[in-house]
């Protein structure tokens, strides 16, 4: 007689239900009228094929099922027990009609959406993100050394290292030398290379200062503008920072420098 | 003439954004009002289709955006070959219909409707982007509410919520 169809092939007790009430050709009021809920419980022995939750879905509407026809096969008593099993069916009947509105609203939508297939988007254009600025004008890396050697070969750094004067270990660090370049330049905004270096430094001193610079140079705290080839290079302050990314180098070099 | 200049302007925005740009935005970055803002857009809508242009506004409610001309699908489909569009299973549609013609709705109104649970397509869609959170109902429990997006409008090919095809939500006691 009947076709066997799959209970899998429904989203849920509503839509079987909805199926075999079409598939009668009756009234959705007209429901416990009809044989419907035997049809029902018929595809109840399919309940192994399905995962738990959606048993136990089908379950709960055919105990709701069966609880309003056995009620509606029963005498009635005069009270309010007539208006609880009225409500039941009521409810149920409203309930599957409203799911049968927005099934039929989702079969427009699916149409919608063949319509409107067809008008294509392209995604965001994609930037590439700048690299942070450091201006470099008109000095190169061979400047900057070079500034270096002359600052080197210049200062009598000789008369500050007594043959006999004991040079403790930690008496320069990057940190401190740059916390000291720092100040200048908070104070000063800008200034010669040769400026930053004491006017009698030591080899140590300066070879730390210049490491400093470097150092404030590779995050951005500094930048160098030369106006002409092999002119002065001055020093600008560019975003000044706290030192604390200092820290790595005085715990790797707590010997001291001066290797 | 002004006017083609803001249309260029816009062209370059929207090409660049490729995805939906909010009026709101447009305007503020072109000081105009709103009312200017859609009369223009309505103008370059107008522009492209009298031209039969292969590009196309897209205005909706709230954002605007290019998109191709449907028209032209066949070539385009041809020429590319993009990959088919699975079809939005049943189970989504339902639960979107109802969101679509009743939102905010909670996960507990859905599955009340549905009479199954909704969970997984409450995360697919919002995965897709066709939802979104709405606030919490001042209820037991504070459930979180639903709504359509944008790009729900979109994806369907409306320009706002008014356009759904009307259906009678509030259920009759005989149904027809």
């Amino acid at each position: 007689m009947d076709y066997k169809v799959h209970l899998k092939q429904y989203e849920g007790p509503l839509d079987l239900l909805l199926h075999l009430v079409e598939r009668a050709e009756v009234d959705i009021s007209d429901i416990f009228v009809s044989e419907i809920t035997n049809q029902f419980l018929e595809y109840m022995d399919q309940l192994d094929e399905l995962d738990m939750d959606t048993a136990s879905e089908f379950i709960a509407m055919a105990a709701t099922l069966v609880y309003i026809k056995s009620k509606s096969l029963l005498p009635k008593p005069v009270c309010d027990e007539q208006t609880d099993v009225e409500d039941s069916e009521q409810a149920l009947i409203k309930r599957l009609q409203e799911y049968k509105l927005f099934k039929e609203a989702g079969r427009l939508l699916a149409d919608m959406r063949d319509e409107a297939y067809g008008a294509f988007a392209k995604p965001q254009e994609e930037f590439a993100i700048p690299a942070p600025e450091i201006t470099w004008k008109c000095s190169t890396i061979d400047a900057l050394s070079e500034a270096l050697e002359n600052l080197m070969s210049k200062r009598a750094y000789n008369e500050r290292i007594r043959p006999l004067h004991k040079i403790k270990p930690d008496e320069f660090s990057v940190r401190l030398q740059a916390k000291r370049i720092r100040a200048l330049l908070c104070e000063k905004d800008s200034a010669d290379f040769e400026e930053l270096f004491e006017a009698r430094a030591s080899k140590l001193e300066i070879v730390v200062t210049f490491m400093a610079l470097l150092e404030m140079t590779n995050h951005g705290e500094v930048r160098f503008e030369q106006e002409k080839p092999y002119g002065s290079i001055r020093v600008y302050a560019a975003r000044l920072a706290d030192d604390d990314y200092f820290d790595e180098y005085d715990r790797e070099n707590e010997d001291g420098y001066g290797m | 003439m002004e006017c083609k200049e803001l249309f260029s302007k816009i062209e370059c925005l929207l090409f660049v954004s490729g995805e939906p740009i909010e009026i709101k935005e447009l305007r503020t970055a072109l000081e105009m009002t709103d009312i200017e803002m859609r009369s223009l857009l309505g103008d370059m809508q107008a522009l492209y289709e009298s031209e039969k242009r292969g590009i196309r506004l897209y205005i909706t409610d709230e954002a605007v955006q290019l998109v191709t001309n449907p028209e032209y699908i066949d070539f385009v489909e041809r020429f590319f070959s993009p990959p088919q569009e699975k079809a939005i299973s049943q189970s989504m549609l339902e639960t979107l219909a109802i969101i679509a013609y009743r939102q905010p709705v909670t996960r507990g109104d859905l599955e009340a409707i549905r009479g199954v649970r909704c969970e997984y397509a409450i995360a697919q869609l919002l995965k897709q982007g066709l939802i979104e959170e709405r606030g919490k109902r001042d209820a037991v429990g504070h459930p979180m509410q639903f709504g359509t997006t944008d790009a729900f409008l979109r994806f369907f090919g409306i320009c706002s919520l008014s356009e759904l095809p009307a259906i009678d939500t509030e259920p009759l006691d005989d149904s027809a």
